[in-house]
């Protein structure tokens, strides 16, 4: 390297560590973190080159608005919503167990309603992914089959709980008289 | 994972390469910069050289890239869907102004805290001239009171629309101010006092803009779990 300050050096070359780190990661806040010191570090390299207001805008822009507005995105868009349709005021627990397991390893965010109305009402008035309504033993699963982790979910009940005990429907193709 | 790793290592070979090169070119003529330093403070009576040329020297670019800022906020409004937007406006708007669940120690240290954010953007608007700062910067700065607000309580009914109005309305009084000191026809400005008005209307437009871009986010797709009975 032909500059001539050893700093400058170090922290380019920090800069790159920082980046490599960023893509190489699984999970997705992390990323998100460390692009974000990523920016602190390139607004550092600009203030030893002499650059005092670009110094100031990429620290203020890459850290503070990029990184909230990534961090407010994310906690937005992996929200599960799954509705619970009560008959005898009792919950079944392993079913919550086996949703909850699937929906932390593909980091969803569960959001859990109980309910006593009908299906039609729920499909009509509110907007879910999954929808579970016991009925004689037999556990009906409401959803879209376009959703791949509503079929990641039906295909773990079925193995676990037997084929004969869940059925699972396409929400858009039910009448109108469940 | 290996294609991860192989284009991590071919990016990398990449970047080295292209320093080598840029770092061998020659560049001896520096005859624009020469112009810059020699003439910039004099002609455009500012000291900071930097803000001469992005609203003196270069001002058709600013014109622009304020726009391109302009747009991806109304792309953003466009794109996503209203409908849940609205439903769960009204249900947002109803509910207490004080989260419990949020610890006190964030809402008390940042409710502190963000006065400070106030004056210090304030400061790098209005000292664009003679320091370091300008418009951008201090636009930027001061999107974040409505993030501090936010952290503090979120609960409360924040209007997406007075932003999203008041950034256009800044970008047109920039635009305004811009074409009279062009014109040279009405000259009761001077450069100085032209660079000055016009950071403040870029940096009140930034933050308008940047702002209206988090509450739009902040309010997409969220309900509240509760127990319908």
């Amino acid at each position: 390297m032909s500059s001539m300050n050893p700093v400058i050096d170090i922290t380019l070359i920090v800069i790159i560590v920082l980046a490599i780190f960023t893509i190489i990661t699984p999970r997705v806040r992390k990323s998100i973190i460390l692009s974000g010191i990523m920016s602190v570090t390139a607004s550092f390299a600009y203030v030893l080159l002499a650059a005092p207001d670009i110094a100031l805008t990429e620290a203020v822009v890459g850290t503070t608005i990029t990184t909230v507005l990534l961090l407010v995105a994310i906690k937005k868009s992996k929200i599960f919503i799954v509705y619970y349709i009560k008959r005898d005021e009792v919950i079944r627990e392993d079913i919550m167990k086996s949703i909850e397991q699937i929906l932390k390893e593909s980091e969803y965010e569960l959001q859990f309603v109980c309910t006593t109305e009908t299906v039609n009402f729920l499909k009509n008035n509110y907007s879910f992914e999954l929808l579970i309504e016991e009925k004689e033993d037999i556990i009906h699963l409401y959803g879209e089959y376009a959703n791949l982790t509503f079929v990641d979910i039906v295909k773990k009940l079925k193995s676990e709980f037997g084929e004969d005990l869940i059925s699972s429907k396409n929400i858009h193709d039910i009448g109108g008289d469940i | 994972m290996r294609q991860k790793f192989w284009a991590v290592i071919i990016f990398i070979a990449f970047l080295i390469f292209s320093y080598i090169y840029i770092d061998s070119a020659n560049t001896s003529s520096t005859e624009l910069a020469d112009l810059y330093i020699n003439n910039a403070q004099a002609n455009s009576q500012v000291q900071n050289i930097v803000t001469a040329i992005y609203l003196d020297y270069r001002i058709f670019d600013t014109i622009f890239e304020a726009l391109l800022l302009l747009i991806a906020v109304i792309a953003i409004f466009q794109f996503i869907k209203l409908e849940i937007f609205e439903n769960n406006l009204e249900k947002i708007a109803s509910s207490e102004s004080i989260d419990f669940s949020q610890s006190s120690i964030q809402r008390t240290l940042v409710s502190i805290i963000y006065p400070i954010f106030i004056i210090f953007g304030i400061y790098i608007i209005t000292r664009g001239t003679d320091s370091p700062g300008g418009g951008f910067q201090g636009g930027a700065i001061m999107t974040t009171i409505i993030m501090c607000r936010y952290l503090i309580v979120p609960n409360e009914r924040y209007d997406y629309k007075i932003p999203y109005t008041l950034e256009k309305i800044f970008y047109s009084a920039f635009l305004i101010l811009v074409f009279i000191f062009l014109s040279k026809k009405i000259s009761f400005i001077s450069t100085r006092q032209y660079i000055q008005i016009a950071n403040v209307l870029l940096g009140i437009k930034v933050a308008c803009g940047l702002s209206a871009i988090f509450l739009r986010f902040i309010y997409f797709g969220k309900e509240e779990a509760e127990e319908i009975e």
